[in-house]
């Protein structure tokens, strides 16, 4: 790669050039809804240029020349001041999936989303119509800097997902299935398709008759793809830097202080097979993995590049983008609540009155005033220490640091969670969860009184 | 761009082709609390061939590199090819009036680096001088011109334009915010004046208790709580199928009579106008609800001949047959003033924006809304800041228990709507 002499003018600069390749699938019930492949190439320049950060994002990846040259234009308004010390890195690293998506037929891709479909709806007749979808991206990444880095990467990710939509009579609900992991086909092919359908179904059926969930406060026992999720959403947000020095975040001159309960040690990094999972960061940082939480106290933050550099800590390999067309900032890659000793049976036995949650569909914290609310998948409540009616559209709220008091028990075993992409400052990228069951004493159930 | 398109378009004339082809340029300041983080100039092409065959199969190709289109015509090709026949596929648009709709002021298009510099300068003080803190800020300038083109001569091509702008204030913890797109003059001041009043009525947050309250809908909570499932529920696919709470209830009372909704693209300076569709269907203007009865969906032009209709000119993308999407949604003004509304409640619930809108159940038209910004009403006057809370309900239970329709709408977004206020709706301290 040669670097054109314009790039002297900047006290450091870096360079990302991404050439991915997508393919997805998409059918309801017998037809075929949608069949893509797609390209893209672009790339980043970026710089500090007397002291602050510039960008320039563009497809144009053969004129280099001018992706500096308009970065420095760019240094015409004046920015924060960042000095930015890096090591300088030299490797080369591929994720080789066991079933190439781009190798294996199309054809034969496409029956299999076909038959999932087809297998979901033979289900029951309740099921009025099935909706089943496969994709795949192939991204190779070269990253340059002016410390003499350059990185080759290679990484493949494949998510699949089948919904189910059941009527009986006016009610009409809506269950989903999916996954989403580094790797290839294997992370579809591998999961049996009869399981699948039948799992989705049954879900879809028991939120027909599921009942609203009372509104009130009551000891909540989740699974571990909650559990996941909360983490990510209630604590990971919190400790990313950027939210420290926005003062956004009720993480905030907590370091070494206490702010869970005992029981939770929670730390963000790599899990195998993790969606969230990458050995470099979009900056060329190795992703370590890092303490967040040890034994219910702070132990530290994930930095990008620039926070790192305001913050005068190192950075942990946690700059990420969600393409050459944004700017790197902290991001989690996969967040990990380390086991405890309760089987998921102990949780709730001695549970007079609550709720037992499972999965997750969606989740959001208001950082500043430390609120958190997310929503269950499927809910059910718990009656004297047993899981009896099922419940629907259950959303659960709190505050940050009062409910990390109340964990108080956490299960044996993590599973890893239905990969998904999480959202913030308008970049979207992908994320995983590895956690046990965990157990809260109080929580603001939502529903609605009947 | 019209050269391209017409070569891609000729060079298969057994199939059905379809083109788009988007080219952006933007600039943008990002802020983190009052200081500049970075400046972005960015430039990206998209190209997106959607082919056809005789018998309803189709494949879709896109990519960043408009050069090598042949490889993108044959790749969408292969993938038809192993797609499924589909009997519903009549044709694609033919050549229809496009609407001539203006969409941005073109004193827009020459917008620096510098002038964003100004904006945010002018934020910065008012900000400063109404002591609330910074928290932070983005603004943006850009175009992009989009290229819509099939084999049977369709061929629209236009350019949007505009300065975006959002600020995030704070003050004891409690933040405020605006944020608004400019197609005509930019208008830093309105962006924050909003910003810092919402974060200064915000302050000293109390509680109030459950029960149910008549409760005030202002745009932002409207469009998350209400208007969201509204609208994939008049999706025209979903109406067709059978999948959506309204099916088989055209012509029927759905709403209040109070009630009136239309789709309509081709509002002057509208957020979501067009002059036409994803597809090349010309803009157009539908009637959704009119005084409470369900009066027509959203369609594309697959899903308006699967339904026996016409197109309402909603195809919001060519990635996926059927994709449909709203364009301007427009709840009519009802006749009673703000002040009117507010000071009629004795005590009430003054809702102006929810979070984790995305927990609600658009097929069921279950919601459960964390509030994120309401206020109190005690006889007849916002009082104070409600600290935490829930609303719950059903969106289509909700509509048929309106009071009173706002005489003032707001355009924030391509959802234009003044405030409405509900009879009774469960609110969770």
């Amino acid at each position: 790669m040669k670097i054109p002499r314009i790039a002297n003018e900047f006290d450091y600069w870096d360079m990302l050039i991404s050439d991915s390749i997508a393919q997805n699938l998409a059918v309801e019930d017998q037809s075929v809804k949608s069949l893509g492949a797609h390209n893209a190439k672009a790339l980043w320049v970026r710089g500090v240029y007397k002291g602050s950060w510039v960008m320039v994002s563009s497809q144009n990846t053969k004129n280099l020349q001018d992706a500096f040259r308009e970065a420095l234009k760019l240094g015409r308004v004046r920015g924060a001041n960042v000095h930015i010390k890096k090591q300088r890195v030299k490797d080369s690293v591929t994720v080789t999936p066991e079933k190439n998506p781009f190798g294996e037929d199309l054809e034969k891709q496409l029956k299999r989303v076909l038959l999932l479909s087809k297998t979901t709806k033979g289900v029951d007749k309740r099921v009025r119509r099935v909706f089943a979808t496969l994709a795949s991206v192939k991204s190779k990444n070269e990253f340059y800097d002016s410390e003499g880095s350059m990185l080759f990467e290679t990484d493949y990710k494949t998510m699949y997902s089948v919904s189910a939509l059941a009527r009986e009579g006016d009610v009409m609900q809506r269950a989903h299935k999916g996954d989403a992991r580094t790797g290839g086909l294997e992370v579809f092919y591998d999961k049996g398709i009869v399981g699948l359908a039948q799992d989705t179904v049954a879900m879809a059926l028991r939120l027909l008759h599921a009942k609203h969930a009372p509104a009130k406060t009551l000891p909540l026992v989740c699974d571990g793809a909650l559990s996941g999720v909360f983490f990510h959403e209630a604590v990971g947000h919190a400790c990313e830097a950027d939210a420290i020095l926005e003062g956004a975040s009720v993480m905030k001159g907590m370091m070494g202080k206490a702010v869970a309960s005992p029981l939770v040690s929670f730390s963000d990094g790599l899990v195998q097979h993790s969606f969230g999972s990458y050995q470099y960061d979009s900056e060329g940082v190795k992703k370590t993995t890092t303490p967040l939480i040890k034994d219910g106290v702070l132990t530290g933050y994930l930095h990008s590049l620039d926070t790192a550099s305001k913050m005068k800590a190192e950075p942990t390999g946690n700059g990420r983008s969600q393409s050459v067309y944004h700017f790197p900032i902290p991001r989690m890659s996969t967040s990990i609540l380390r086991p405890g000793t309760f089987t998921k049976d102990e949780l709730i036995r001695d549970i007079k009155e609550g709720v037992y949650a499972a999965g997750s569909s969606g989740g959001q914290v208001i950082p500043t005033e430390g609120k958190f609310v997310f929503g269950a998948q499927e809910a059910w409540l718990i009656k004297d220490g047993e899981i009896t009616t099922p419940l629907r559209d259950v959303s659960l709220t709190g505050n940050i640091l009062k409910t990390l008091q109340l964990i108080d028990g956490i299960g044996k075993k993590s599973v890893l969670s239905e990969g998904g992409f999480c959202g913030k400052a308008g970049q979207s990228v992908p994320v995983g969860e590895f956690a046990p069951h965990m157990r809260i004493s109080k929580v603001v159930v939502g529903g609605r009184a009947e | 761009m019209e050269e391209l398109s017409n070569k891609i378009i000729k060079r298969d004339k057994r199939n059905n082709i379809e083109l788009g082809i988007t080219e952006s340029t933007q600039t943008s300041l990002v802020y983190e609390k009052d200081k500049l983080l970075y400046p972005h100039f960015s430039h990206s092409k998209r190209m997106i061939i959607r082919v056809t065959l005789p018998d309803g199969r189709t494949g879709v190709a896109t990519t960043s590199r408009t050069d090598t289109w042949e490889e993108t015509l044959k790749q969408a090709t292969k993938l038809a090819r192993i797609s499924e026949k589909d009997r519903h596929f009549k044709g694609l648009p033919v050549e229809d009036t496009k609407a001539s709709v203006k969409l941005f002021e073109p004193a827009l298009l020459d917008m620096s680096v510098e002038d964003l510099g100004a904006h945010a300068k002018l934020m910065l003080d008012m900000v400063k001088h109404a002591k609330v803190s910074m928290h932070g800020l983005w603004l943006g300038t850009g175009h992009h011109r989009v290229l819509v083109a099939n084999s049977n001569g369709v061929s629209n091509s236009h350019i949007r334009a505009g300065v975006s702008m959002s600020l995030d204030v704070i003050k004891n913890n409690i933040t405020g915010s605006s944020g608004h797109m400019f197609v005509k003059q930019p208008n830093p001041g309105k962006v924050a004046k909003e910003a810092i009043d919402e974060c200064l009525k915000s302050q000293n947050p109390k509680p109030i208790q459950t029960g149910t309250y008549p409760v005030v809908l202002e745009h932002e909570a409207l469009q998350d709580v209400i208007g969201e499932t509204l609208v994939s529920a008049l999706n025209g696919y979903a109406l067709h199928k059978g999948d959506s709470f309204f099916s088989h209830k055209i012509g029927e009372k759905v709403a209040s009579p109070k009630l009136s909704i239309v789709d309509d693209a081709t509002i002057e300076y509208g957020l979501g106008s067009y002059e036409s569709d994803s597809e090349g269907v010309g803009a157009k203007k539908t009637v959704l609800i009119e005084k409470g009865v369900l009066k027509s969906g959203l369609y594309d032009y697959y899903t308006a001949n699967l339904a026996k209709r016409k197109s309402t000119g909603n195809c919001s993308s060519l990635t996926a047959r059927p994709a449909i999407g709203a364009s301007n949604v427009v709840i009519a003004r009802g006749t009673a003033s703000r002040s009117d509304i507010i000071s009629g409640i004795k005590k009430g619930v003054l809702v102006s924006s929810v979070s984790g809108a995305h927990m609600s159940n658009p097929v069921s038209g279950d919601f459960s809304n964390e509030l994120a910004k309401a206020y109190a009403i005690e006889n007849g006057e916002v009082t104070h800041a409600i600290s935490s809370g829930m609303i719950s309900g059903n969106v289509f239970d909700t509509i048929k228990k309106i009071n009173a329709i706002g005489s003032e709408p707001i355009q924030k977004s391509a959802f234009i709507a003044p405030l409405i206020l509900f009879k009774g709706m469960q609110f969770i301290a």
